[in-house]
């Protein structure tokens, strides 16, 4: 190989003399190159601290509430649109009042702040469903953590209250009372008291009524004079509301009481249940001014929900929202709202309030004083309304893609514009 | 800047034939030569304090010189330029050098790069894979079918390998 060689150095050997280098034309160009390349990097570095900054300020970041979102002691809004984040935190100490909860089959149980943030609330291993508590005011909020863990927890103060030997109604607590699942429960209007469905553990106790301060200090509610009734809310600060069979074969009626179950009044109610001996649980609720009642009449399969004024027992609505079980009625300008395909319904068919089907949402409950508010739409909102298309619950994802995709792009001409740049010349024609 | 020159003074003739041997035309021979330097110039300060510029300027020519063929979907014809410098001499060693020109303008890009590492540069095959960033296979295999194909081109020349 070495003739290949001297015949190469043959045939090159005059080429100095033809071939001429310009250092100094080629050191400016280097220069260039170096700076090109410095205010290419500069450039890209602000782009994608500015992409960062837009896109992490579009999205949920569950754990943290606005100041915005947290004015004064209680929730003043509500959002129209609930989405499945990319990641939900613990409910914090202070999150700040709730908008309302959902139960979604594929996150759990699950605080919204108005701004549309969720936040998990804790749930341990139940035997049975037990919805979360939301006061009106969205402050106050009861749950179970666990068998024996009952919890007042103040969303503002930050404060946890384990409520004192209460357990739920499986045979894996020993705590000397228990409250039931699949029932409501109902905050005074105040939030210092908490109605609940329970009673003392063992044979022989009598009260089927948990009533808890807001300190967890617990009393059993001494037996109604109607032994079937059930609680529908609280009509004032110091006003019970319950449901109790009337005289009449199918008739009802609304028995007001204080807050120890003493009868103060008794309202006949203008409708009649087909079913004598049916009321129950959730047969109805009251609205947060305690003015209207949902009551739920006819039988299975051919319900009909009225709405009655808690004073007079006027009937002053009637038609057919969702089912009440297992999740309690949330109002909307006076009127029980419906929960379809996990949104809310007004009850003129508009909905006002959506979520996204990834969560497979089966309740909301939204805090009365949350839907007096305003509307917070968000970006999502703003840009989407409460429209329920692939692209409204993806746009973040889809954004981000087509950043990427730009980037990815702009990244590829950059570097072929070099590349033809800075080689252009050699061997081409 | 001025060890910059004193490099390229020291080495100008050195990346000419070497240029010159991977195009095979003048003109483009000092296209690459300068853009090569440009390339130097832009890392000169890197690459000097490693105390490797001829390295580096080696690997950037011969990229240049591959990627040029790579970046078109059409190879480009070869240019010839007036007045080479193998037409200086005469007779017999003008005929040997057109000769060696021509055939080894027959070759690829990649084929004329590997030519010039391992029998120019005398680089062994692992440097040569090494500065084209490719196998040593490759260049094994390349290595080859440029032989061969510059036996075709010039057999009376190249017979005795």
């Amino acid at each position: 190989m070495s003739e290949l060689r001297e015949r190469l150095d043959d045939l090159l050997d005059a080429t100095p003399s033809y071939v001429v280098a310009d250092a100094g034309a080629a050191w400016r160009a280097g220069a260039r190159r170096r700076r090109r390349r410095q205010v290419g990097a500069g450039v890209l570095v602000v782009v994608l601290v500015l992409l960062a900054g837009l896109g992490l300020g579009a999205l949920p970041r569950p754990g943290t509430v606005d100041p915005a979102e947290h004015r004064g002691g209680g929730v003043d809004g509500y959002p129209t649109r609930i989405a499945d984040p990319w990641r939900i935190s613990d409910l914090p100490d202070a999150p700040g009042p709730l908008a309302g909860f959902v139960v979604a089959s594929e996150r759990g149980r699950l605080g919204v702040t108005p701004g549309g943030r969720l936040l998990r609330i804790p749930e341990g291993d139940t035997s049975d469903t037990f919805p979360p508590i939301l006061s009106d005011d969205g402050r106050h909020l009861a749950y179970l953590v666990d068998v024996r863990t009952y919890v007042l927890h103040d969303l503002v103060a930050g404060t946890r209250t384990v409520v004192p030997g209460l357990g739920d109604n499986s045979g894996r607590s020993d705590e000397p009372y228990l409250t039931y699942g699949q029932t409501p429960g109902f905050w005074s209007p105040d939030g210092e008291r908490l109605l609940l469905m329970g009673s003392r553990r063992g044979r022989g106790a009598t009260g089927s009524f948990l009533l808890v301060d807001a300190d967890g200090t617990l009393s059993v509610l001494p037996d109604l004079p109607s032994p079937s009734g059930s609680p529908v809310g609280w009509l004032s600060a110091d006003r019970l509301g319950w449901l109790v069979e009337g005289n009449a074969p199918g008739a009802v009626e609304l028995l007001v009481t204080d807050d120890r179950a003493r009868e103060v009044d008794r309202v006949n109610l203008e409708a009649r249940r087909l079913e004598s001996g049916s009321l129950n649980q959730w047969s109805g609720s009251v609205s947060p001014d305690g003015r209207s009642l949902l009551l739920v009449v006819g039988g299975p399969g051919a319900e009909t929900d009225v709405v009655l004024d808690t004073r007079t027992g006027t009937q002053m609505w009637s038609g057919r929202i969702g089912s009440l079980w297992d999740c309690p009625t949330s109002w909307y300008d006076g009127l029980p709202v419906d929960v379809a395909s996990g949104g809310l319904v007004d009850r003129s068919g508009r909905t006002f309030v959506v979520t996204d089907p990834a969560l497979a949402v089966g309740c909301v409950g939204m805090a009365g004083d949350a839907l007096a508010g305003e509307p917070h739409r968000g970006l999502g909102g703003l840009v989407f309304g409460t429209r329920t298309g692939w692209l409204s619950w993806h746009w973040r994802e889809a954004g981000l893609g087509v950043v990427g995709g730009l980037l990815a792009l702009a990244g590829l001409l950059v570097v072929r514009r070099r590349r033809v740049s800075g080689s252009a010349a050699p061997g081409s024609a | 800047m001025e060890d910059f020159e004193a490099w390229v003074q020291a080495r100008a003739g050195s990346l000419a034939r070497t240029a010159y041997l991977l195009t095979g035309d003048v003109h483009l021979a000092e296209d690459l030569v300068q853009d090569t330097l440009a390339r130097v110039a832009d890392h000169w300060r890197r690459v000097s304090r490693r105390g490797s510029p001829d390295a580096y300027a080696r690997q950037v020519m011969h990229h240049l010189a591959v990627d040029r063929w790579r970046r078109r979907r059409v190879r480009p014809p070869e240019a010839l330029g007036a007045a080479p410098p193998e037409l200086t001499g005469h007779g017999y060693d003008v005929e040997r050098r057109v000769v060696l020109r021509d055939a080894l303008l027959r070759l690829t890009p990649r084929q004329r790069a590997t030519v010039s590492l391992r029998f120019y540069e005398d680089l062994t095959e692992v440097e040569t894979a090494a500065v084209l960033g490719c196998s040593v296979s490759t260049v094994k295999s390349t290595t080859r079918d440029a032989l061969r194909r510059l036996r075709e081109h010039a057999p009376d020349l190249l017979e005795a390998w």
